[in-house]
């Protein structure tokens, strides 16, 4: 690991010149700092899972990451003395995103079976209700405001965070809050609800 | 039901804090508190289910809805100006209609978006989670009804509670 600030800042010089002795030094460098970062989040996050191969996976990502683009993110460091506690803060965030995309629940999923609600995927009859009725909630997005159209795909399928909607589409965020909550309570009124 | 079933002497959590924790945005601590709590409250392991049957159902008809759009192709002028909130009124409307039909011309927008994050500010590189999710509000008082709906799910929570 460098210490000295000038040797980063060189370093991180090479780096956005596409030198790619630069990238096998880094990578030499840091390469435990960074695997360090992410098996300790991983650890605390998911205290009962194999991580091993999720660490090569996150550490993976780290590093596509970190030389997209000719390694334009090594651009936004201001302090090369920094650059430890930016390291594991984009690993971390590694984590996180990795974590999220694994839709880790347990112990809510148990208990949430426990309330026995259908789950969706169920049998030849079910599924075809089910088609059913994703064409009957297709149609209603389809009515729905182009503007809350976007929010609910933002939101359910982009996975961005309400204050990313209301940055990306110059909205309050209470506005963006309250027209996803109005959006579902159209769909929810005539699709959603089981027809019981 | 009545509050004297619950196994929990905390407060429960508000249907924002379960959408966020069905939708696998929590970060550690807050999530395996989720995960405690709704191990233990019948009310809320039915409104966290409820949640994520509605979040899953809504994902389905979203992404299949996406795959079939078909838009223009996005131009990337327009996508700038949207983001940067210089369009006037008439063409904002027009370019969220694209975006609302067109996933090329969405992808093509969050990918500017991102771009245009990884050059102002290293800290919110996609995957930052923070603790307490912009500052919404996570717990509400001990739930009443134990719901068998979803209209009896947000039955249940207030306005002052989500806003």
């Amino acid at each position: 690991m460098h210490e000295n600030p000038s040797e980063v800042a060189s370093l991180l010089a090479r780096l956005r010149e596409g030198d790619d002795v630069a990238k096998a030094e880094f990578i030499a460098a840091y390469d435990d700092l960074v695997r360090r970062s992410v098996a300790r989040k991983l650890h605390a996050a998911t205290s009962n899972w194999e991580t091993s191969n999720d660490v090569e996976d996150i550490c993976h990502d780290v590093y596509v990451r970190l030389f997209k683009n000719e390694c334009e993110v090594f651009g936004t460091i201001r302090e090369p003395g920094s650059i430890n506690a930016w390291l594991m803060t984009v690993s971390q965030n590694h984590v996180y995103s990795y974590l999220r995309k694994r839709q880790v629940r347990h112990t809510a999923r148990e208990s949430m079976a426990r309330e026995r609600v259908e789950p969706y995927e169920e049998g030849p009859e079910k599924r075809a209700q089910d088609r059913e009725r994703l064409a009957l909630l297709r149609e209603r997005i389809e009515r729905l405001e182009a503007k809350d159209r976007l929010i609910l795909q933002l939101y359910y399928v982009h996975d961005l965070k309400y204050a990313e909607i209301a940055e990306t589409l110059s909205l309050n965020i209470n506005t963006v809050a309250s027209r996803l909550k109005r959006a579902k309570a159209k769909l929810r009124d005539s699709v959603i609800e089981d027809p019981e | 039901m009545n509050a004297a079933s619950h196994g929990s002497d905390r407060p429960c959590f508000t249907n924002f804090a379960l959408q966020e924790y069905a939708l696998g945005r929590l970060n550690g601590d807050v999530r395996l508190e989720v995960e405690a709590h709704v191990g233990e409250c019948r009310q809320c392991a039915a409104c966290a289910a409820l949640i994520e049957k509605e979040t899953r159902l809504l994902n389905a008809a979203l992404r299949a809805g996406a795959e079939e759009g078909e838009g223009e192709a996005p131009e990337r002028e327009m996508l700038a100006m949207y983001l940067d909130d210089s369009l006037d009124q008439e063409t904002r409307e027009k370019c969220e209609s694209l975006l609302a039909s067109s996933s090329e011309a969405l992808a093509a927008l969050l990918s500017m978006r991102r771009e245009l994050v990884s050059v102002l500010n290293v800290e919110a590189l996609p995957g930052e989670m923070p603790s307490r999710p912009e500052g919404r509000i996570l717990r509400m008082p001990k739930r009443r009804i134990l719901p068998k709906t979803i209209a009896e799910l947000y039955g249940d929570e207030s306005e002052a509670a989500e806003a």
